[in-house]
């Protein structure tokens, strides 16, 4: 579905500022300064930045849990705080905010009761919801004895226990495992399809960059980087020349092409792009070059000295080795035996994540890559005569 | 109310985990089924008396304190533990959140209150029913114990103006004596004539007998009143005393011939002057046809001790006399019913208090709180104020009252185990001016807080 470029936005953040104070009312640190951001209708917005950016704090203030200092915010054209406006969102937080005594199946009911739902409607949605994450089959255990990733999922089916129009993901992918991650992504898409509007916060910028229509990039509670992710990966003071074939006989045509200006070659020229995680740190080593002040971690980097003793060429080799044994998979990462539906999905989104192949196949592609790029690149050498 | 009762049964849930109530709870059905079974002595009605009061006061503390860690408890937990967080996204006021929790303190607390008073209850018929006592022994415990009458206290004497009369007197006295009387002997002689008035209000001296005035007792009365009183020989304090004796005199109310007027004949309510020990109470029987057709009693005490010592009877030792109303069971209710209201009272407070500070913070100010109030009552209750300051410290203590709870309010305990009626009057004014015009005000600035407050903390914990 495409995004309501004309439809009332979802949310508006206009001159958002938030300074936190101590006891006697004075202020301590200003985490967010001032920003201002529209999140469309039926889009996938994310929220980027470093820790301490701000952008927990403008969920918070996005959600009413908290209230700003300056500026407005209006979600649904209402304040935040309003209770009718709730009713649209649902809410997945950084951790996951569960009573422990709870089973999986009560705490759905409970916060599905929150949302006026009836007791039948209730039943359908939990089942559903509870399939959906991968847990029917821990349905009556307490969510006290659930491991990180099975909280993460149960957090994720609360926050669609109403069907929200809007909903707030921070850090969504944290804590599940690859699978967790694929089908939380997936899910995102799928609501998106359905119209509805998402706003993400996380540090995985390859989730987000997978799944965001527009992102935000915050640092020391200011918005240094927004748009759409396509207009802000795209760098366009370089063309990239891509070739659909590239053996030796459409090289040589592309030569020909290129001399006599074939029309008939299919040439795609495009613009190159970096990656969402180059762009982010490249916006982040900009502000930190430019000493804009953050409340949050400071740089980085440096290893403490009693850490970065040298180690011999055996130790580092080994280690190497040992990151690379693939390790066994958490238990909670498959739905436990009983659960052959769950099983079957799992199998077949695994098969869909093992594109990267086995690592001498690698090996030798990237050979070949190698010796095709070594030979392009003379050949192009000898198209533009040297130059 | 949909989401009201998921909140109100997820929070009872998240309090009977707490591992508080759990040790409370253990303390509660050992205080409240060992205690009254256990208390045993050579004379029965006292102990079944000291049963009854000691079982029921500490209910009432372990209950008190349960509703003062839970109030807080529920209200804070799932605020510092970030829970909260979602639910308040979902569209339920917070005042829904903030009343659903109160009302499950309190439900949890009057449910464990009407067990453990159940059980005391039970104990007590129990042992009186199957108990083996004397014949008088029983029949003692069943009216001075197990019962509800109602009191009526005589009138009291005026301390401030003999206070005066007697300060002044020591004032002219040393002016006389030619002494260089200061301000601050002035402030000496106000407090040593008040405790002189009250002395003297409390002695009874050898042969000189006093006279106590009641007032709007029920007139036509058929059964017999009881009078109860305490005292102590030589001075009120509890050691060294002795037997004495003591002649007890009603005014027998009989109109004149000529002239229709009413005057008394006091008749002596024994035979033989009454051997009592000093420093405990005695109960004894007087005609009900003693009242006057205008609901008045007058009644007179001649101190006989035999070595001539003066008797002291303060005002709190009464006399009192006492008209059974109703049985046990009705006035153990009526108990009940005052100590559901303390419940609820400190609930209110503790909710009130965590509303807008951490769980630790607000117990501490929770009990800070009740502390001042039970300061305040017993400073603004002194009958004695002789200098600046202490009337300053009464004035203190009478504004502080305006909003704070006296604790000692709500202790209809040792009424209970004397036999007193808990009066629905008396019920009636701590709902309405401990509960309505202290508790409550507090109780809703607490909501008001919960409601407007920011509920995210910048640093999760």
């Amino acid at each position: 579905m495409e995004v309501h470029q004309n439809a009332a936005p979802v949310a508006v953040v206009r001159g958002l500022g938030k300074t936190f104070a101590d006891f006697w009312g004075r202020a301590r640190v200003k985490a967010v300064d001032g920003i201002d951001f529209e999140i469309r209708r039926g889009e996938v917005f994310a929220l980027l930045g470093p820790n301490g950016s701000g952008k927990s704090t403008t969920v918070k203030l996005i959600l009413g849990l908290l209230y700003p200092t300056r500026g407005d915010i209006s979600v649904f054209g209402k304040s935040p705080r309003a209770v009718e406006t709730k009713k649209e969102i649902g809410y997945l937080p950084e951790e996951s905010y569960l009573y422990p005594y709870l089973t999986a199946r009560e705490t759905l009911d409970f916060y599905g009761s929150l949302f006026h739902l009836s007791a039948a409607e209730r039943k359908s949605r939990i089942d559903q919801l509870l399939e959906m994450v991968g847990l029917s089959h821990a349905r009556d255990r307490k969510v006290g004895e659930f491991s990180k990733g099975m909280a993460r999922r149960i957090g994720i089916a609360q926050a669609m226990i109403n069907d929200p129009d809007f909903l707030i993901l921070d850090e969504p992918t944290s804590g599940l495992d690859p699978i967790g991650c694929r089908e939380v992504k997936d899910l995102i898409l799928t609501l998106k399809k359905r119209g509805k509007t998402i706003l993400v916060t996380s540090h995985l910028l390859s989730d987000v960059e997978d799944i965001s229509d527009r992102v935000v990039i915050l640092y020391g509670g200011k918005i240094r980087s927004q748009g759409k992710l396509e207009d802000l990966l795209t760098v366009s003071d370089q063309t990239r020349v891509t070739f659909t074939t590239p053996d030796e006989t459409a090289q040589r045509k592309l030569e020909s092409a290129l001399q006599s200006g074939f029309p008939q070659e299919k040439i795609v020229i495009d613009h190159p792009r970096r990656t969402l995680e180059e762009f982010f740190l490249d916006v982040v080593r900009q502000a930190k070059a430019e000493n804009v002040s953050t409340s949050g971690a400071a740089a980085g980097g440096k290893i403490a000295d009693y850490l970065s003793t040298p180690k011999s060429k055996e130790d580092v080799l080994r280690s190497l080795l040992a990151q690379e044994t693939p390790s066994a998979p958490a238990p909670e990462a498959a739905p436990i035996s009983g659960a052959a539906a769950d099983e079957e999905k799992l199998r077949a989104l695994t098969e869909e994540r093992s594109v990267t192949p086995p690592p001498e196949t690698a090996a030798s592609c990237d050979a070949s890559d190698k010796e095709k790029l070594a030979r392009a690149e003379t050949k192009l050498d000898q198209l533009l005569g040297g130059k | 109310m949909q989401p009201f009762f998921a909140i109100f049964k997820v929070a009872s849930r998240q309090m009977i985990r707490s591992r508080f109530f759990r040790v409370l709870v253990i303390l509660l059905v050992l205080w409240s089924c060992a205690l009254p079974a256990l208390i045993s002595g050579r004379d029965m009605g006292d102990f079944l008396r000291i049963a009854l009061l000691y079982s029921t006061a500490g209910v009432n503390l372990f209950l008190g304190c349960n509703a003062i860690w839970l109030g807080c408890f529920t209200i804070d937990a799932d605020m510092e533990s970030s829970q909260l967080h979602l639910v308040v996204v979902k569209p339920v006021s917070r005042l829904t959140v903030y009343f659903a929790k109160f009302c499950a303190v309190a439900w949890i607390d009057l449910l464990l209150l009407a067990v453990a008073f159940l059980a005391i209850f039970g104990v007590i018929s129990l042992r009186f029913r199957y108990g083996e006592f004397p014949p008088e022994t029983r029949a003692r415990i069943q009216n001075e114990v197990l019962v509800g009458r109602r009191v009526f206290l005589p009138d009291q004497g005026d301390y401030e103006q003999e206070s005066r009369r007697i300060a002044d007197a020591m004032l002219a006295e040393a002016e006389a004596n030619g002494e260089d009387v200061n301000l601050n002997d002035e402030v000496y002689f106000a407090r040593e004539a008040k405790k002189q008035a009250m002395a003297k209000d409390a002695e009874m001296r050898f042969n000189i007998p006093r006279e106590w005035r009641f007032h709007d007792l029920p007139a036509g009365q058929k059964l017999p009143l009881v009078l109860r009183y305490r005292v102590f020989v030589k001075g009120v304090t509890g050691a060294r005393q002795r037997t004495t004796r003591l002649m007890w005199l009603a005014g027998i109310p009989r109109k004149e011939t000529s002239g229709g007027r009413t005057t008394l004949d006091f008749l002596p309510l024994s035979d033989i002057p009454e051997q009592l020990m000093g420093g405990t109470f005695t109960e004894r029987l007087i005609p009900g046809d003693a009242i006057a057709p205008d609901g008045t009693l007058v009644l007179r005490a001649v101190n006989l001790d035999p070595n001539k010592d003066p008797l002291f009877l303060q005002p709190t030792d009464g006399p009192k006399v006492l008209i059974p109303v109703c049985g046990f069971a009705r006035n153990f209710l009526r108990m009940t019913l005052v100590s559901f209201l303390l419940i609820l009272t400190l609930d209110a407070i503790g909710c009130a208090f965590a509303s807008f500070l951490s769980l630790a913070t607000a117990v501490f100010c929770s009990l800070g709180y009740l502390l001042l109030g039970i300061l305040s009552q017993y400073w603004a209750m002194q009958r004695t104020y002789p200098d600046l300051i202490s009337r300053f410290g009464y004035y203190l203590a009478k504004a502080v009252l305006f909003f704070v709870v006296p604790l000692q309010n709500f202790d209809a305990t040792d009424l209970v185990s004397d036999g007193e009626l808990v009066e629905f009057s008396w019920i009636g004014a701590i709902f309405l001016f401990d509960v309505l015009l202290r508790a409550m005000p507090l109780f809703a600035i607490g909501a008001i807080i919960y409601r407007n407050r920011e509920l995210a903390m910048a640093v999760k914990r």
